[in-house]
Order: structure tokens, then C-alpha cells, then sequence
């Protein structure tokens, strides 16, 4: 019944370089630095894989559009110049269609922002979709509905479309988030183009940009670790205690920012409500604002012995950071001192 | 003529364009996404960040009338900061949306993408896009290329897509700076926000707003007129109705005679006096009102198989009008009371433009330079506001929380797209009940057999258009974009 299409070698360069592709990626990744030590700048370059064509079915909220609309570097129209290849992706199309499997020499890459629905309007019925998910090489999920449920996608449909995915054969990847950061996606792509499949957790999510909870690199951690609560949204200290799920939640904003590292949701002074878990939107009771520390942690000692092992984490991940990080500089240069990717580093 | 549906592109969620046997087109689309039942029980403070999914370009506009809501069932006092802070956010995701719908859903109809293929200026990620779409293997949507412009006009309009685009980053950037991140902001709260912004912080969203003045200021107008001039029958394509429906916003709870946006409704060619309720009729949706408690009391349920039903948009109405909403009801609004003068220059411009009175303006030419005329408006408005944020200073206060018992909260304001509304009722410091009545919703309403057709529907069904052929799909298109309605945004 499978009818896969086999990957070719790769095209060769076009556009914007791959390099400005893979440093970027590593520079926004939270293993970044890890990443490009470990597996070398010129080797992925010299490595014949590719992404392939890109097929980005929307169909919900335009939330990841945005994101990807706003990020500057790369832009979308870089990206577009880019080896992602995009074949089919909303705001390019003047007419909406389901791309044609017959005109495609590489197996796709699938990103999926809803599920089939027995809904009219819907271009995602499952007859349209079994197909494409039997040619894909990876099909990506996009967003906490489509991840896990919500709104309108019920939870059935996910089971079903990872029944698919296991029938077919296609890699499946989950990138939540509301919205998801733009350089997870793009980051999962150039992975997938360079290194091949990205490591996943439990959730099917890329370590590299799940691996590590908010609190991690969160500015506020101090405050955590000395106790120091706010007692209302707008004073000092950690939110913990106005309902802030960073302890739990695994994701890159802490790290990486949002909007060209501008900010993020705790940096604005609000709490983080988890929205790339599982879990979301009713943390097993807790609810988007409610306290961690009366429920799921057991108080304030659920919260220092979880402290505990972060710190451990953090202890051996700074020795190991230290060393790569030189080797990552070297390679990627740093980023500038206004925050922003390295877009002139040594070719 | 046989029933054909057709999708059209670049809406969020599903827009499908149903023409029946008689040539009569509806809208249909995206089934309900049951987010304002979703809310009921829940704690008030999770629609501050639950609403932001309705719609992208919208998400900050439902955000702050959720968060107007819980001020106004509060009873609570935003701090001055603060009020100068969320209108300034206010401002930047209006100028997102119009920026974003103008650029990225209305240029395409016009100038497609593929035309990027015969690029020969210099602008880099242009050339690498020109470089990538002469290639073989060239994606489907590069096949699209015709379009009305000279060689010259064309490289204009790319070039100018593509530096608005990095205008939409910077605006993100600034949104991100007063809500944490944009889409779906985060340090909104009753009373005020919890941000923290230094000097350097409004220096920062200074530099940013300059960098997008220098690139919206007078040139967006420019560009739609650019269109009007190759394509010059959009003067009459989709015409809309002449009801005007205007929240008002950006000092309209301060004095409404000097908002940027000026509230009121003209209706049947009378200016109706403020205050008057908005309905929502169900007979064409699939909804049905079912008594359900305890305490008992009427709810709207879903009934996806209720007879004579076509859509899951509801049809909101005031005194039994369906009103238009956006921009060019919001001039018609502001003209017809002459409560405001900013905006006499662009009832001027446009009526030259279109050799129509302004209020004989709503076709999908005068909703463009509707919108394009705002963004001058509002990147004036902008630099206003910074100048009254007071760094270092509060942007919250303390102030009493929700009483126990059953309370009411309402709150009105303008998005891109029109008028929007949210009421809310708690009950017990929980919500019992949400009502949000989109712009999207007026827009697509469902035709009822009183109250006539919304506005869409009007639009799309008085130019005889074939849906099965490619120019009725295009000009089926151009009509949808010229209102930016979102699906998504019209169901929830």
C-alpha cells in the first residue's frame, strides 16, 4: 500500500545559504551550542540530507502565521528562498488547494495545524489527508490543539491521526505551544535538513527546544530558590505563587525570548499558564492561574525538592555548557549585544 | 446553475462560499469552537488569555474588552499609565492587522506571489525568491502570475511587502514589549498591566515606532491607490450595506467627541442615540436556545442538525439591521455625527477617488482605503500615547476584587476588522455565562428572513458573480479580503 517517495540527494544550495539556515538554528535552539559542537558546523554542511518540500495545511487560528509573519531573521520570504522548499502554505496561495503528490520528487514535510473534521469548509478531510501522510517523511503538529486537544480539535482526532502516522509509516513530531515559537519550527525543519530526526521526549516533542523547564533560565529563579514570592501580579519576585506554571512546563522562552528575543510572558510581568503541556489548560486541577504550590507540588517543599533537581541538572549541564560553548562561539559566533542572531559570523 | 463551493484562501480557519442552484452565495465555514461555552465555570481571569485564540489579528482586541469586562464588573479605576499603556497596545495591533491583512490577504488578490518569479530588482531575499522560483521544481502557487501592474509598479509592491513585513516584526517587537509576547499577550490585569517599563523601555518602543512610521506613513494609502488606478472597477465591486455599527475606541471612555474612533450607529440614515442593545437571532444557525440549570436559565446550544439552518455564524442585528463593521463604518460613523475631525481628509481622498459620496463608499475599493487611511491615524495616535507613558511609574493599582454574588461586566471596543463586544456574568467570582459578539460575526451573519442579509452576503451576491469560474472566484475573493474577516473569529 505504501507507495513512499524516496528521498534524493540533495539540491544544491539556492538562495539565502544553508549556513545562514544552520547558524541561525543553533543559535536559537536551547541546546544550540550543544548541538553545533557536537555535531559540527561543516560536517552538516558537507551532510547530503534535506528537509524536503515543505507542506503547511492550515486550518484553525492564524496564530503560528503571525509569528512567522513577524520574524526577521530569517523573514518569511528568506525562508521561502530557502531549501524548505515550501510547496503549499496559506498566505502564499492565491487559490486554496491541496497540493499535487504527482509533482513532488521528494518525500514532504507535512505540518499540520488542525485535524480532520467531518466539518463542511474543511480542505482536512481524511480522504485528502491519508495520502499525503503516506508520502511524508515527517508529519510536524503545530500548536497545543493539534498537539493535545482543544478548542475544536477533540482529542479522538489526535488518536486517529497518530494510528495514521503508525500505519503509514511517518515520523510524527509535536511542536505546542500558543502560539508555537517560530524558530521551533523552523529549527525542527533545519534539523530534519541537516542532523535528520531530532531527539523527542515522552510527548513527542524536539529536546532541543522542550528539554528544560521555564524556571531554568527564568530571571526570576533567584527569587525562587530565596523564596522570594510576588504578591500580586506587578511586584517583585517570583510568580509562583499568582499561579505561574514555569516549574513544570518545558519550553524555550526563558531562554530564547519572543519576538526577536524581545520578551516573554513572565519578563511582562505575567505568569506562565503552561501552555506547551500536556496538561493544558487544566494542569489536573490547578487551572491556568492556580497556585502550583497548594496542589501539585504539595506546598512549599514540593517546591524546593523540585528545586533540587533542576539544580542537579543545571550543575553538570554548566560544566558540560562551558566547554561547548567556547567551541559553539568559535563556530557560530555570538550573538550581538542587541540580543539578535549572529547574521555575520565567519563563512 | 449547479450548486459549487468554493474555499477561499488566506482566511483564517475555513471560509467556504456555497452558490446554490440559483445563483444565491452563502457563507459557510468553520463549525462553532465552543469557546465561549468553554469558559462558563471557569475562573474570570482565564478569559484574559482564553479570548486571545479567537483570532490572530484580533487576539489583543478580545483580550482587553475581556479584561474592560472584569474592570467594569470589578468597579475598578485603571491607573493612567496603565490606560495610556493598553491604548497603546490597542494601537499597535490595529495597525498589525491592518498592516498584515493589506500586505499579506489583500495583495495577493491583486499581485500573486508567483509574480515574485519576473523580480529584477535588487532587495536580496527578493532576488533569492526570483532565483528560487525560476527553478524547475518550482512550487505550485509560483504558477500564478498574472496580474494588472506595469514591470516597474510590481517590483514596488514586492518591495514594499517585503519591508512591511519587517515593519509586522517590529511591531511584534513593541507588543512584546508591553504584553510579554505578541500573538497572545500576557500582563493584562484588572486595573491596569504588570509590566515594569524603565526609560529605556520607551526609548526602545520609539526607535521600534519610528522604524515602522518610516515605512507605513502615507505610503500604505499610496499603495492602495496604486491598485484603484489598474484595477479601477473595484470603485463598485461589493458593495455593503449602508447600516454602520461604530464601538469607538482609543479615548472613547473618556470623551467619546475625542476618540481617534468615534462611537456610534447610523441606521437607516438617522443617527441612533448611544445605547442601544445589540441582538443576536438564531432561525439560519445552528444553534437553538434550551432553558438549562440549576438556577434555570436560557442557554444557546448547539443543534448541528436544526432544520433550515446553514451556517454556525450567528446573525447579531440592532433594532432588526445588520450593521457593516471596520473601518469604513467606523468613517462613516465619525462623518455622519461630525464628532471628528482627523479623519475629514480621508472621506475627501476616498471620494475622489471613487467618484462616490462617502456614504455610498462601501465597496470593497473604499473599505481598502478605509484601512490604509487608519494606519496614518493611528502611528499619530501612537506617538501620543508614548509620549503619556510615565516610566518608572505604576501600571497597576490595588483595587476591590469581584463580589460574590451574580455580577455583570460589558465591555466595547474596536478591532481591525469592527465593532466587538464582550458581557459577561459571574456568579460566585466564576463565570456563568460569556457573550462575545465579533466583528466577524456581523460580517458573515447568517441572512435571516427578517433582518435581510449581513454584510458579506450582500457584498458577495450584487455583482452576479460565477463562483465557478476563475474571475468570480478572484473578484468572490477580493471581496472577502477587503473586509479582513476571519472565520475563526465569527464562531466562537
Amino acid at each position: 500500500m505504501s507507495q513512499r517517495v524516496e528521498l534524493t540527494q540533495a539540491q544544491p544550495p539556492r538562495g539565502v545559504s544553508r549556513r545562514d539556515l544552520l547558524r541561525w538554528l543553533t543559535a536559537t535552539a536551547v541546546g544550540g551550542g550543544v548541538l553545533a559542537a557536537t555535531r559540527g558546523l561543516a560536517s552538516a554542511l558537507s551532510d547530503s540530507r534535506d528537509a524536503g518540500p515543505l507542506v503547511w495545511l492550515s486550518g484553525g487560528d492564524h496564530l503560528n502565521v503571525l509569528t512567522l509573519l513577524g520574524q526577521r531573521v530569517p523573514t518569511l520570504l528568506e525562508l521561502v528562498a530557502l531549501e524548505l522548499d515550501v510547496r503549499a502554505f496559506d498566505p502564499l496561495q492565491t487559490v486554496a488547494t491541496m497540493p499535487e503528490l504527482s509533482r513532488f520528487e521528494r518525500a514532504p514535510v507535512l505540518v499540520l495545524e488542525t485535524l480532520p473534521l467531518a466539518e463542511a469548509g474543511s480542505l482536512l478531510h481524511t480522504e485528502a489527508l491519508q495520502p499525503l501522510v503516506n508520502v511524508a517523511r515527517t508529519a510536524i503538529l503545530l500548536g497545543t490543539p493539534a498537539c493535545y486537544g482543544a478548542d475544536i480539535v477533540p482529542k479522538a482526532a489526535i488518536a486517529s491521526f497518530a494510528a495514521l502516522c503508525k500505519e503509514e509509516r511517518t515520523p510524527l513530531i509535536k511542536l505546542p505551544g500558543i502560539p508555537v515559537p517560530p524558530q521551533h519550527l523552523v529549527g525542527t525543519l533545519g534539523h530534519l535538513a541537516f542532523f535528520g530526526f531530532p531527539q523527542l521526549d515522552v510527548h513527542l516533542r524536539p529536546t532541543l527546544y522542550y528539554g528544560e523547564t521555564l524556571c531554568t533560565h527564568c530571571e526570576f529563579r533567584g527569587d525562587l530558590e530565596q523564596g522570594r514570592f510576588a504578591d500580586a501580579f506587578g511586584a517583585p519576585g517570583c510568580l509562583l505563587e499568582q499561579g505561574c506554571k514555569g516549574l513544570v512546563t518545558h519550553n524555550s522562552c526563558s531562554r530564547v525570548g519572543w519576538n526577536e528575543r524581545e520578551n516573554w510572558c513572565v519578563g511582562a510581568g505575567g505568569a506562565c499558564t503552561g501552555c506547551s503541556e500536556p496538561s493544558y489548560p487544566e494542569h489536573d486541577g490547578v487551572g491556568l492561574y492556580g497556585n502550583l504550590t497548594g496542589s501539585r507540588l504539595a506546598g512549599r517543599g514540593g517546591v524546593i525538592g523540585h528545586l533540587s533537581t533542576i539544580g542537579t541538572g543545571l550543575v553538570g549541564l554548566t560544566a558540560v555548557g562551558m566547554g561547548l560553548r567556547v567551541a559553539a562561539d568559535l563556530l557560530l559566533g555570538r550573538p550581538d549585544a542587541d540580543g539578535q542572531t549572529p547574521g555575520g559570523g565567519r563563512d | 446553475m449547479a450548486r459549487h463551493e468554493l474555499t477561499i484562501p488566506r482566511v483564517e480557519g475555513h471560509l467556504l462560499l456555497v452558490q446554490a442552484d440559483d445563483g444565491q452565495i452563502r457563507v459557510q465555514g468553520s463549525r462553532t469552537r465552543d469557546l465561549e461555552r468553554w469558559l462558563w465555570g471557569r475562573e474570570p481571569r482565564d478569559a484574559l488569555f482564553a479570548v486571545q485564540s479567537f483570532c490572530a489579528d484580533s487576539g489583543v482586541s478580545h483580550a482587553l474588552a475581556a479584561t474592560l469586562a472584569l474592570d467594569d464588573a470589578m468597579q475598578r479605576s485603571v491607573a493612567p499609565n496603565a490606560s495610556a499603556a493598553r491604548d497603546l497596545l490597542h494601537s499597535l495591533s490595529l495597525l498589525h492587522g491592518h498592516l498584515r491583512s493589506l500586505y499579506w490577504q489583500v495583495l495577493p488578490d491583486y499581485l500573486p506571489l508567483g509574480a515574485l518569479r519576473n523580480y529584477r530588482g535588487t532587495v536580496s531575499p527578493l532576488e533569492a525568491v526570483a532565483a528560487r522560483l525560476t527553478q524547475s521544481d518550482a512550487p505550485d502557487w509560483a504558477a500564478v502570475r498574472r496580474h494588472p501592474f506595469t514591470a516597474g509598479e510590481a517590483d514596488h509592491l514586492l518591495e514594499r511587502m517585503n519591508r512591511v513585513t519587517g515593519a509586522l516584526g517590529q511591531l511584534q517587537q513593541m507588543m512584546a514589549v508591553l504584553g510579554g509576547k505578541f500573538p497572545v499577550v500576557m500582563s493584562l490585569v484588572p486595573g491596569g498591566m504588570t509590566i515594569r517599563l524603565g526609560e529605556a523601555d520607551v526609548l526602545r518602543l520609539e526607535s521600534l515606532l519610528e522604524q515602522v512610521r518610516r515605512v507605513a506613513q502615507e505610503a500604505v494609502v499610496a499603495d492602495v491607490m496604486m491598485i484603484l488606478k489598474q484595477v479601477p472597477f473595484l470603485a463598485k465591486l461589493g458593495e455593503g450595506g449602508v447600516d454602520y455599527l461604530s464601538a469607538g475606541s482609543l479615548g472613547a471612555d473618556i470623551a467619546p467627541e475625542a476618540a481617534l474612533f468615534t462611537p456610534g450607529t447610523y441606521v437607516d440614515g438617522t443617527v441612533l442615540p448611544p445605547g442601544n442593545a445589540v441582538g443576536e437571532a438564531l432561525e439560519s444557525s445552528f444553534y437553538m436556545v434550551r432553558r438549562q440549570g440549576p438556577p434555570e436559565r436560557p442557554v444557546i446550544v448547539n443543534d448541528s442538525l436544526k432544520p433550515g439552518a446553514y451556517s454556525w455564524v450567528k446573525t447579531p442585528h440592532l433594532q432588526g439591521r445588520i450593521a457593516d463593521v471596520g473601518p469604513m463604518a467606523r468613517l462613516a460613523v465619525s462623518h455622519v455625527t461630525g464628532a471628528s475631525s482627523v479623519q475629514a481628509g480621508m472621506v475627501a481622498k476616498i471620494e475622489a477617488a471613487l467618484g462616490r459620496a462617502i456614504l455610498d463608499a462601501n465597496t470593497v475599493g473604499g473599505r481598502l482605503l478605509a484601512r490604509a487611511g487608519e494606519v496614518d491615524l493611528l502611528l499619530e495616535h501612537a506617538s501620543d500615547l508614548l509620549e503619556r507613558l510615565q516610566p518608572g511609574q505604576p501600571f497597576a493599582e490595588a483595587g476591590p476584587g469581584l463580589l460574590p454574588g451574580v455580577v455583570h461586566g460589558a465591555a466595547a471596543l474596536e478591532a481591525p476588522s469592527g465593532a466587538l463586544q464582550h458581557r459577561v456574568v459571574f456568579e460566585n467570582r466564576r463565570i456563568a455565562s460569556y457573550d462575545i459578539i465579533s466583528p466577524s460575526t456581523w460580517l458573515g451573519a447568517a441572512r435571516h428572513p427578517v433582518h435581510g442579509q449581513g454584510p458579506l452576503e450582500l457584498a458577495l451576491n450584487r455583482n452576479g458573480l460565477d463562483l465557478r469560474t476563475p474571475e468570480g472566484a478572484l473578484a468572490a475573493s477580493r471581496i472577502v479580503h477587503s473586509y479582513a474577516f476571519s472565520m475563526t473569529d465569527a464562531v466562537q
